[in-house]
């Protein structure tokens, strides 16, 4: 059985404090936003380490007096 | 200028808080958070909702981990994986900081926040951003979360209420 989920709920003009379960659709909600922000995650890694890449590339071209690629290229800050 | 803490809690346990009934009194907002959660992972995103609204958010951050720095944009209520999450360092939390000035008032609302991850390894975080909250309500609650993971024991969030000076002059 998956965990249960908590609010905190601070009124912060008497400082009373409530735990408050979440709802169905809080459940169903904070899940979609999950599996979303994983999903980012996932790209941007991949995206930078993909640049990463193109850079260490370019580098060693640069050095070894090669050619670069149209991509490569576009990594260099001019 | 005067510096009045409103609140201290710790929200362990918790996978979100909610601070409601903020006082209106101040002229800007200062919410400072020590955080780290039960998940697995260095670090997680946390979000800011003002007034309990996941719309009309516009961020622009810089942030960077152990071996590249990068900048994005984005229109959510996310402010970027500023939570230090359960792999990390043991005892370790995130330090952020959230700036809102004119929280009370009727105008668009900017803030601006940090934060940093604690981690003894490469795999820490960091992100300085600047938004807005495009809704002219006086912000009167705010919540803030990582919808997965609870926050561990000593994860603290702090809300201080500042008060402008006038003419030049300190002010007690």
């Amino acid at each position: 059985m998956s965990e249960k989920k908590f609010n905190l709920i601070k009124n912060c003009e008497t400082q009373e404090e409530t735990l408050v379960e979440f709802t169905a659709e809080e459940y169903a909600q904070a899940e979609a936003n999950a599996l979303a922000l994983a999903e980012a995650e996932s790209r941007r890694q991949a995206e930078a380490e993909a640049l990463e890449a193109l850079k260490v590339s370019a580098r060693a071209k640069l050095v070894a007096g090669q050619p670069l690629t149209a991509e490569e290229a576009a990594t260099l800050v001019l | 200028m005067t510096m009045k803490l409103i609140s201290v809690t710790e929200i362990s346990g918790s996978v979100s808080a909610t601070f409601s009934s903020i006082p209106s009194i101040y002229t800007d907002l200062m919410i400072l958070c020590s955080l780290r959660d039960n998940g697995a992972g260095a670090y997680h995103n946390l979000y800011l909702k003002f007034n309990g609204s996941a719309a009309n958010y516009s961020n622009m951050h810089l942030y960077g981990n152990g071996s590249a720095a990068d900048w994005s944009s984005s229109a959510s209520e996310y402010l970027g994986n500023i939570v230090t999450g359960n792999s990390s360092t043991a005892n370790t939390f995130s330090n952020i900081q959230i700036y809102v000035p004119d929280y009370a008032t009727s105008k668009q609302k900017p803030f601006s926040y940090n934060g940093v991850t604690e981690n003894n390894s490469s795999a820490a975080f960091f992100a300085f951003g600047s938004s807005l909250w495009a809704n002219t309500a006086a912000i009167n609650s705010f919540t803030i979360g990582n919808n997965s993971d609870a926050f561990s024991t000593g994860s603290t969030v702090s809300i201080y209420g500042i008060t402008k000076g006038s003419g030049g002059a300190s002010v007690a």
